[in-house]
């Protein structure tokens, strides 16, 4: 049964159709035999029987002419007529001898045989006879005639006495033959009954098994396509077989499958898109909120650009001012340079005076140093000339005492003079600080003038700066109000998006797609309707705000958007 | 005279320093004081022996106090003078850092010079005098140089 299952359904149709064939086809043959056999019996019942019965009645009845043409020929007065009808009987003599032939030839069974033999026997005395009756009857003998018909009446007797048993023979054979193309008729058909009922039954057994092979999976897909069209694709259908019907079976399985994970895939795309699309129009609210916030910062930011702009202008007059001071200053600076230069040169005179007075003091103390020596050797020379040397000696002291004295003050002049020197060197090493101090004035306030220049021309800069930043905010405020209108577009286009994904989501939880599907689409379309519901309150209110959006988006957002300034432009796009 | 030549006797006394320290010599030892001048170096001397110095034709002999008396070697700036002393009949050269004063000293003011042990040379001190609140250290000239003119050999 299996192997049958899984052919193709034009073999088994052809299977089912080639047995039918089959039985039809014993059915004709068996048919056709019979047939040939009855016509076969009729051909001998023909040929043989009937044809050989109706022989007989016309030998009978030959004879039977005969007989009266003989009586004729007898009875005819007129002598010339007679030998005319006596050819006459001569023939039908010849004739009724070639029906007796005929007769032996149909004969078929022993009786008829011994009967056309027996026939054949009288045939010749009775043609004698005749013949003798006809002789007489010409020559007008009419007792002669008479007496020999007697004689001739006997054998024609006997001869329509064999006939006679010949055609009922005959006759018996046809009735027998009837009974017997009867029986055969019977047979076959009894035969045929059997066959076309036994053929019919298969066929329909047959054609049952294969109807039933090939109906109930059509009949289980047509019912799973009808729940599929009533949007229940959880249906999968059993393929148990391999023909076509089987693989119409997979394909509907596999063509339910594929559409039930697209509409899952859709479902999930629907969620995605409503949670998106809520997402966004929050984002947009945000936006419209950071829309609102950035003009408003817009217009503190344009004031402080006017307390900027008064600012750079009084730093512009401050910087014109301090140039003025630094060039004064460096005058000044100048001025004390040159000063200190001569301070510095003045010192360097102190210090050169200071040297040659220590030079002087040094002259004084080595003078000092000599006159002391000197005094020494006096005061030695004293004490050697004892007494006589003692107001020498005094001398020699006081002369002592003086080189002392001056070399004392030596020391403290050249003390004096150190510290002096000294004291010169700092002032003028000061004094050279302060002229290299006053230097690095003049350049520092050179470069303070030009750092002020600088300034000065960094206000001017500024000053333009602020004039395009002002431009810039005044843009930014137009741009931030068209993206407030975009905004509201925007959220409008979420909302509508939002509805659009419910409605979505809605169609979608039509369909059945899984054995948990029906609760979840349930709710989906539970939520998808109060959305629905609640969309258009929204709209309506996206509506009312539309046209205040729209007038400022058609005058003042374009000329932004065609400059391409506008950050808002993507959310046009979008 | 030959009384007050007596050792730790009264009399004038030169007095010159050697480092932060004053000394004093017999006034009639001196012969002459000179302004340091340029030395001519002997070979094979003794340190404190710094040369020969050339005194109006004379060859004198100048030995560093100093270093003499193991105070240290350190260079002469322009007060340093030599003392020219007459030991008989030689003449020595003294190089000091520089001459003080000429004083007179009287026996009681003169203190003997205190012992410190055979191991300690301290012949050529011959006492210890105090001037205006300092201490003077007497020396004599003849132990100080003859210990110089000994020691080469």
């Amino acid at each position: 049964m299996s192997w049958i299952k899984n052919r193709s359904t034009a073999a088994k149709l052809m299977t089912g159709f080639l047995i039918s064939a089959s039985v039809s086809g014993a059915v004709g043959f068996i048919g056709i035999g019979g047939l040939d056999a009855l016509d076969k019996m009729i051909g001998v019942l023909y040929t043989r029987d009937v044809h050989g019965a109706l022989e007989a009645k016309e030998a009978h009845g030959l004879q039977g002419v005969m007989g009266r043409d003989l009586r004729k020929v007898m009875l005819e007065s007129d002598s010339k007529l007679r030998p005319a009808q006596a050819k006459k009987v001569e023939e039908e003599g010849q004739a009724l001898a070639a029906s007796i032939d005929r007769l032996e030839h149909d004969a078929v069974l022993p009786d008829n045989k011994e009967r056309t033999a027996e026939m054949k026997k009288l045939l010749a005395p009775y043609l004698v006879e005749e013949r003798k009756v006809t002789a007489l009857a010409v020559k007008g003998d009419v007792r002669g005639a008479v007496k020999a018909l007697a004689s001739f009446k006997g054998i024609s007797d006997r001869l329509s006495a064999l006939l006679d048993a010949y055609g009922e023979e005959k006759k018996g054979m046809i009735r027998q033959t009837y009974e017997e193309s009867s029986k055969l008729h019977e047979e076959l058909r009894r035969r045929l009954i059997a066959i076309i009922a036994g053929g019919a039954l298969l066929g329909l057994l047959i054609g049952f098994a294969i109807s039933r092979m090939i109906s109930r999976p059509l009949a289980r897909a047509a019912a799973a396509l009808k729940k599929v069209a009533e949007g229940d694709f959880t249906q999968e259908l059993q393929v148990d077989s391999k023909d076509e019907v089987g693989q119409l079976s997979a394909a509907v399985n596999d063509a339910v499958a594929r559409v039930r994970k697209t509409l899952t895939d859709v479902a999930q795309v629907s969620t995605d898109v409503s949670s998106a699309s809520q997402e966004l129009s929050a984002a947009a609210q945000e936006i419209s909120s950071g829309a609102q916030e950035q003009a408003s910062s817009l217009e503190e930011t344009a004031a402080s650009l006017e307390e900027i702009t008064s600012t750079v202008k009084q730093n512009a007059d401050s910087a014109a001012q301090a140039n003025q001071l630094a060039g004064a200053a460096r005058e000044v600076a100048e001025q004390g340079g040159a000063v200190a230069d001569g301070a510095v040169a003045a010192m360097g005179g102190i210090t050169e005076a200071s040297k040659r007075i220590a030079e002087i003091t040094g002259t004084i103390d080595e003078i000092a140093f000599q006159t002391n020596l000197l005094a020494l050797n006096a005061a030695v020379e004293a004490a050697r000339a004892g007494e006589q040397g003692r107001g020498f000696a005094v001398v020699a002291a006081e002369v002592r005492n003086l080189a002392q004295r001056s070399a004392t003050a030596a020391k403290e002049i050249k003390g004096l003079i150190a510290d002096t020197a000294r004291r010169v060197e700092g002032g003028s090493e000061q004094v050279g600080q302060s002229g290299k101090s006053l230097r690095e004035i003049v350049t520092s306030v050179k470069r303070v003038t030009d750092i002020v220049g600088e300034i000065a021309a960094a206000s001017k800069e500024q000053a333009t700066g602020i004039e395009q930043v002002n431009t810039a905010v005044t843009q930014m405020d137009q741009v931030t109000q068209s993206n407030a209108s975009q905004t509201e577009e925007l959220t409008a286009t979420a909302e509508s998006l939002a509805a659009q994904a419910a409605q979505l989501q809605s169609l979608i939880a039509q369909f059945k797609l899984s054995a948990a599907a029906p609760t979840a689409a349930a709710q989906a379309s539970s939520a998808a309707s109060a959305t629905a519901s609640a969309e258009p309150a929204k709209k309506a209110a996206a509506r009312s705000k539309a046209p205040r959006a729209a007038s400022p988006a058609s005058t003042s957002s374009r000329p932004p958007l065609a400059n391409g300034h506008a950050p808002g432009a993507d959310f046009v796009e979008f | 005279m030959d009384d007050k030549k007596s050792k730790g006797g009264a009399g004038q006394f030169l007095t010159f320093r050697l480092g932060d320290e004053e000394y004093a010599i017999d006034i009639l030892k001196v012969q002459e004081i000179k302004g340091h001048t340029a030395l001519t170096p002997l070979p094979n001397t003794p340190p404190f022996i710094k040369g020969v110095m050339n005194l109006r034709g004379a060859i004198v002999p100048v030995i560093s106090l100093r270093e003499r008396f193991s105070l240290g070697a350190r260079p002469y700036d322009k007060l340093a003078v030599i003392i020219i002393v007459a030991l008989g009949a030689r003449v020595v050269g003294l190089l000091v850092d520089a001459v003080s004063d000429v004083i007179d000293l009287a026996q009681a003011e003169i203190e003997p010079a205190p012992e410190l042990g055979a191991s300690v040379d301290t012949s050529a001190l011959t006492g210890l005098a105090k001037v205006s609140g300092k201490l003077v250290a007497l020396l004599d000239v003849e132990r100080a140089v003859g210990h110089a003119s000994a020691a080469p050999n």
